[in-house]
């Protein structure tokens, strides 16, 4: 007698709880932290959301939680960035339709007094390896997130492994990341989106800014999940949102997001 | 896709027992910043207890309103104090404390002292008058009354200690804000499995939260415990 009540109780509050946060047109999206921290979500979606009357809901994370989330039918649709991980996730059957959405590229910022003697004619993998030889205080996102990704890149391509007290591993977001850099007048690696929204809130400078090194590209694409694998998951909504994402339309929008006058992200 | 809860819990397991040494050294960090935080507060609160329940003095309610407020003070908001004293820009920003165990510290600190205090006065003011004043006609001086009074209700002061350090062990925010989660130095059990569940990697996340819940479990009984002993 009493189990039946439990569970009339258990149902009650269950129902509950789902009759607060389910609606029809509802899409989870997850996505990486530099979308996210550099306003063009919140500059985008409501766009969306106004003309088609469907909601999304953002998880703003790092390109490897987002994999995970999505690999698991947790999310509908996720805009990542790092190509080697999504071209994995849609061999593997778990993404469909990955699709290029817009690109920019990766900064290097660091303190003003340049403890590093960095001069801007170096190259990347020069760069690195001066803060490194000097055992300059270097932050690693060291998150799996695709700014993380190419950090690595980066040192594997310079053939440098880096250790020691001065390379400190955050696993944090880029803003938290960037405010630890600037606490701790070190350097870190930083997308030019995160980097222009939130500059003005440390006293970091660029220190790379450079269009010519491929390494330091850094392309979004989107990616629907397939539903083949999990039913469950929104595709059809889903598919809407990709395919606006990628429209001639939207890609204008992309462009004409600017903060300071200056161009955040640039659609493919 | 190898990751199914069962397995997951098993890789829990074996990350716990082959002693594996990253897993560890979160654990000590914990510990290790907990612990003193532990013993910097509780001497100071023990003696502010005994002042403030052995003496009177015209603001004593006031001091004793406020520290009751300061228990339910969330962990993010002493975070959020601590940030802004010890960033570049702040009043202490010359210290460079900030990401760093001693930051840890210090806001753990804030929040182990209230508790410690609070459950020390009610202790210590609840203890019969006859124990001090038989010290005093065996002619102890006021500290060795202090201390009398202290070993008397020994038990208590030892809940509070507990309580205190399930709290400060269990908290995650404020010291993601002010220790910054840094490997080998600031990433502590909580905020390792924050990070852990944000990657996606759970395994040595629900390794790190059975530790936590052990931990929880052996206080709570132990504070049973010491409060059977203390209604003796």
């Amino acid at each position: 007698m009493l189990f039946k009540y439990i569970k009339l109780l258990l149902a009650i509050s269950l129902l509950t709880i789902h009759s607060v946060s389910s609606a029809s047109n509802k899409i989870t999206m997850a996505t990486t932290t530099s979308t996210e921290n550099s306003g063009l979500l919140d500059y985008l979606l409501p766009i969306f959301e106004q003309h088609y009357h469907i909601q999304v809901k953002v998880i703003a994370t790092g390109t490897g939680r987002a994999l995970k989330l999505a690999e698991k039918g947790d999310v509908d649709i996720i805009i990542v960035h790092a190509p080697s991980k999504e071209k994995q996730f849609v061999e593997s059957g778990y993404g469909i339709e990955r699709k290029s959405l817009m690109y920019n590229k990766f900064l290097i910022v660091g303190p003003k007094h340049n403890p590093a003697n960095i001069v801007t004619t170096d190259k990347i993998g020069t760069i690195f390896s001066k803060i490194a030889s000097q055992k300059i205080p270097f932050i690693s996102r060291a998150d799996n997130s695709g700014t993380h990704i190419k950090e690595q890149d980066i040192w594997n391509s310079a053939n440098l492994k880096p250790h020691g007290s001065w390379y400190k591993q955050v696993g944090q977001g880029m803003g938290k990341t960037l405010q630890i850099t600037d606490e701790l007048t070190a350097y870190t690696l930083v997308d030019i989106g995160t980097w222009l929204k939130l500059k003005d809130k440390t006293s970091l400078i660029s220190v790379y800014d450079n269009d010519s090194e491929v390494i330091t590209f850094n392309p979004y694409s989107v990616i629907l999940i397939n539903p083949e694998k999990h039913p469950h998951t929104h595709y059809k909504p889903a598919k809407i949102l990709s395919n606006w994402l990628t429209s001639t339309a939207t890609k204008k929008i992309i462009n004409q997001y600017k903060i300071n006058g200056q161009q955040l992200f640039f659609a493919n | 896709m190898s990751d199914n809860l069962w397995t997951m819990v098993l890789n829990a397991l074996f990350f716990l027992f082959s002693g594996d040494k990253a897993l560890w050294e979160i654990i000590i960090v914990s510990l290790r910043v907990s612990l003193f935080a532990i013993l910097i507060s509780a001497p100071i609160a023990f003696l502010l207890a005994f002042l403030l329940s052995n003496y009177h003095w015209r603001f004593k309610k006031i001091a004793l309103s406020i520290t009751h407020t300061l228990v339910a003070v969330p962990a993010v908001v002493v975070g959020l104090v601590i940030y802004l004293l010890l960033s570049k820009y702040g009043i202490l920003g010359d210290l460079y404390w900030l990401f760093s165990q001693k930051a840890m510290i210090l806001g753990q600190i804030l929040l182990a002292f209230p508790i410690i205090l609070n459950v020390s006065y009610s202790g210590l003011n609840s203890i019969s008058k006859q124990a001090e004043e038989t010290a005093i006609t065996f002619g102890a001086n006021r500290w060795q009354v202090a201390l009398i009074l202290m070993f008397e209700c020994r038990f208590t002061l030892i809940t509070a200690i507990t309580m205190a350090f399930g709290r400060i062990i269990a908290e995650v925010g404020s010291a993601m804000m002010i220790g910054g989660n840094i490997l080998h130095h600031t990433r502590s059990i909580t905020t390792a499995i924050a990070l852990e569940t944000s990657k996606g990697e759970f395994s040595q996340a629900i390794a790190l939260g059975i530790v936590l819940v052990v931990l929880a479990l052996t206080l709570n009984f132990s504070i049973i415990f010491f409060n059977k002993k203390t209604n003796l």
